[in-house]
């Protein structure tokens, strides 16, 4: 288990490792002749294994129960312990031993073993322990004597209240006797559980008898687990470090660019308050104690909400239209004058009429100033957070080699937003000209911590990469076809068009990454899973229109496939019939709008217990709809004459 | 005066989350188990949601994560966005995913 867990942080020398192998898949599939085009195109990418230092906590924090648990199981078949897992460890790791209930019982079983006097003894160390700050000279003895007294010195009455509890704990020799009885009420039940005839009266000889003598044996080897654990877990010290020295550059960085967001834009700031911020600046202030004006100007941070944002031009279209947020944008105007000192009530109209008002009112220039500085400063912050980070460093020298057309590759902090796998497509600029380029962006640790189905999106990704075709190529447009995902990259505007085969493209390309992984799985050529872990099925949502492709595909696979390579897509409208080919795209969207999400698992649900529901009978509907399409593709077809072979 | 409010995200490999948030009941239905939610709830979803550019945004990425919001109140609005995302993006997917990790009511 523990293999699979390094194998993360070995990403990029495993996929490196296998790469031959990887290309063997693909050559599988798609025949010896696809070989040259495969390795081209495999070589025209860079598989990036990334995860955001978040992620990686998260997967830490897996890490540490999944093999606590692991390693936990096993000790309690190796002992032949019969007990419930829960009943004895609860969902506490090894790292938090001493809340577990076997070790709660252990403890009651110590301090019955101490009998009062040793209780006491160990009672008197704690306190004397916890109060030597506040003892002056007072030895071990004299405080003994004033706790057994239950006496508090004098110079201890003046003492604050935090401290005073301690202290009158402490010198309350009956506290001792509490701690035992309030250890010996917690841990009835969990003996009882072991012998219902235990009680107050018969704990002595009980606790000598074999089922318990069994549980404290067992409780010996515990320790020895724990630091079995803790030495596997040092393997993972540096990733510790890296988790934590991210937070701290992340917060270092933070603070860096607010500042000089503040600072750019002081002249927002009533002048009889600048002193203040200015204090704060120079790290003589915390920002909490600045007024509810600056704050409310500022937000507490570079992503948090400044009233400002109310007064955005859009935010006056959303009044204009009366928006959804439209009474929300009147009151945090109202909050923003009502912060500069200026109270007219609740009716937003009268903060428009009013002169006063008006003469503070932010224009739309300084609006937009102000959020040109703080896009700024968010793009610095960004940058160079995700630049510093040890771990993206070699990633973007490497990239920066590439000479890549497009600067926003897709390698940035916007991914630690998704944790997602993707694909950027990009244009790279050679000696023979422009020729396309990929970025596979692959989260090895997804937003829960976790890292599972590795192998199949890598295969699922490499296959868009190998559909990757640059079509056209113009000096600042380039068009790109991923099978039949058309979509055109410029270099001086985003891409507006959503690619009309998007879904369609998406669930063939997994239909064919499963069949990719079920050769894989068969070679068993697993890089991240194992046999265990490795599933070719159920791991995309793209599986959820299946009922609408799958017989399609099967059809006519050949065609499908040739026509999804170099921009071949000609080749399927001329096989089925284009009109043929959009109506089967739309059934697939028009699915994929009622039935996304929480819909579909509700859809499968009734299918499931044959309900007759508008949701089934649009299911159903959909389904004549394909069929009756099919038989279309396939008339179709017999009328052309085109006959295509694959392999 | 907001009635309902729907977020979809998915980037169809290995995150989907799906909120339907009622105004009126002060429940929200997150990956169909149904959470009470408090009024600073909402505020930090309204003040996330307020902040959110009106306009559907994209990047060229296959794979790349979509989210879809529909505001309905006394109209529909409907706001998208694929691989690019408003700067709170990422606090409302923590604003969510803090409600999912408690306790269901």
């Amino acid at each position: 288990m523990i293999q699979n867990y390094r194998k993360i942080f070995n990403a990029q020398e495993l996929i490196d490792n296998n790469f031959p192998k990887l290309i063997e898949l693909f050559v599988q599939y798609y025949g010896e002749d696809a070989r040259e085009d495969i390795v081209k195109s495999f070589q025209k990418a860079l598989i990036i294994p990334y995860y955001s230092p978040q992620a990686l906590e998260k997967f830490l924090n897996s890490l540490e129960l999944d093999l606590s648990k692991k390693m936990l199981n096993q000790l309690l078949v190796d002992e032949k312990l019969s007990l419930d897992y829960n009943f004895l460890f609860e969902n506490y790791s090894l790292k938090q031993l001493q809340f577990m209930p076997i070790k709660k019982f252990h403890e009651l079983y110590k301090m019955h073993k101490a009998s009062l006097d040793g209780r006491l003894q160990d009672f008197y160390r704690r306190g004397y322990s916890r109060l030597k700050d506040f003892l002056d000279n007072m030895s071990f003895e004299e405080y003994c004597t004033c706790v057994h007294e239950h006496r508090v010195p004098k110079f201890l009455e003046n003492i604050t209240s935090e401290e005073s509890h301690d202290i009158n704990y402490f010198f309350n020799e009956e506290n001792c006797r509490k701690e035992y009885l309030n250890t010996f009420i917690e841990n009835i039940f969990f003996c009882r559980k072991i012998d219902p005839s235990i009680d107050s009266n018969n704990f002595e000889e009980k606790l000598e008898e074999e089922p318990f003598q069994k549980l404290l044996s067992f409780n010996e080897k515990l320790d020895a687990l724990q630091e079995e654990y803790q030495n596997q877990l040092n393997f993972f010290q540096p990733y510790y470090q890296v988790a934590s020295d991210s937070k701290a550059l992340y917060n270092q960085l933070s603070d860096k660019y607010f500042k000089e967001y503040l600072r750019a834009n002081l002249h927002f700031v009533k002048p009889e308050e600048r002193k203040s911020v200015e204090e704060y600046l120079e790290g003589k202030k915390e920002f909490s104690v600045l007024s509810q004006s600056v704050q409310s100007i500022f937000g507490d941070s570079l992503f948090g909400t400044s009233l400002l944002e109310f007064f955005q031009e859009e935010k006056e279209e959303c009044l204009e239209n009366d928006s959804w947020d439209a009474d929300y944008v009147k009151m945090n105007r109202i909050f923003y004058f009502n912060h500069l000192g200026l109270d007219l009530g609740d009716d937003y109209e009268q903060y428009v009429s009013s002169s006063e008002a008006q003469k503070i009112w932010p224009s739309s220039e300084m609006i937009s100033q102000f959020f040109q500085i703080r896009e700024q400063y968010i793009g610095e912050l960004k940058k160079d957070y995700f630049g510093r980070l040890a771990c993206n460093k070699k990633w973007l020298e490497k990239i920066h080699s590439l000479n890549l057309l497009f600067p926003n590759h897709g390698f940035d902090f916007d991914l630690y937003q998704t944790d997602s796998t993707s694909v950027s497509p990009n244009i790279q600029k050679t000696e023979e000209g422009y020729g396309l380029f990929s970025l596979l962006s692959l989260c090895v640790i997804d937003s829960n911590g976790s890292s599972n189905h590795l192998d199949h999106y890598l295969i699922h990704e490499l296959n868009h990469i190998y559909e990757s075709y640059l079509i056209d190529s113009q000096e600042e447009k380039f068009q790109i076809i991923s099978g039949w995902d058309d979509s055109t990259l410029f270099l001086d505007k985003e891409n507006e068009s959503a690619p009309i085969y998007k879904l369609f493209n998406e669930v063939v390309n997994e239909l064919i990454s499963q069949e990719i992984c079920g050769i894989m799985k068969q070679e068993k050529c697993f890089l991240f899973d194992d046999e265990t872990t490795f599933q070719s099925e159920n791991v995309t949502s793209y599986e959820h229109e299946f009922f609408l492709v799958k017989e399609f595909f099967e059809e006519f696979k050949p065609i499908i496939i040739a026509s999804r390579q170099k921009g071949n897509v000609q080749l399927i409208w001329d096989a089925v019939g284009k009109e043929n080919f959009d109506e089967l795209n739309i059934l697939i969207n028009v699915f994929e709008q009622y039935f996304s999400g929480q819909n579909y698992y509700y859809l499968m649900d009734l299918l499931e217990n044959k309900e007759n529901t508008v949701e089934t009978n649009f299911y159903y509907e959909l389904i004549k709809r394909k069929d009756e399409i099919l038989e279309r593709m396939r008339e179709y077809q017999r009328s052309s004459s085109i006959n295509y072979s694959f392999k | 005066m907001i009635k309902q409010i729907h977020i979809f995200i998915t980037n169809h490999l290995n995150y989907e989350m799906e909120a339907k948030i009622d105004f009126s009941s002060k429940k929200c239905l997150l990956n169909q188990k149904s959470y009470s939610i408090s009024d600073s709830f909402l505020e930090q979803l309204l003040s996330i949601l307020s902040s959110f550019s009106n306009s559907v945004s994209s990047r060229n990425v296959i794979d790349a994560e979509e989210c879809r919001i529909t505001i309905i109140s006394d109209k529909v609005e409907k706001f998208s966005w694929k691989g690019k995302f408003p700067l709170k993006y990422l606090q409302l997917k923590e604003l969510l995913g803090d409600l999912y990790d408690s306790k269901l009511s």
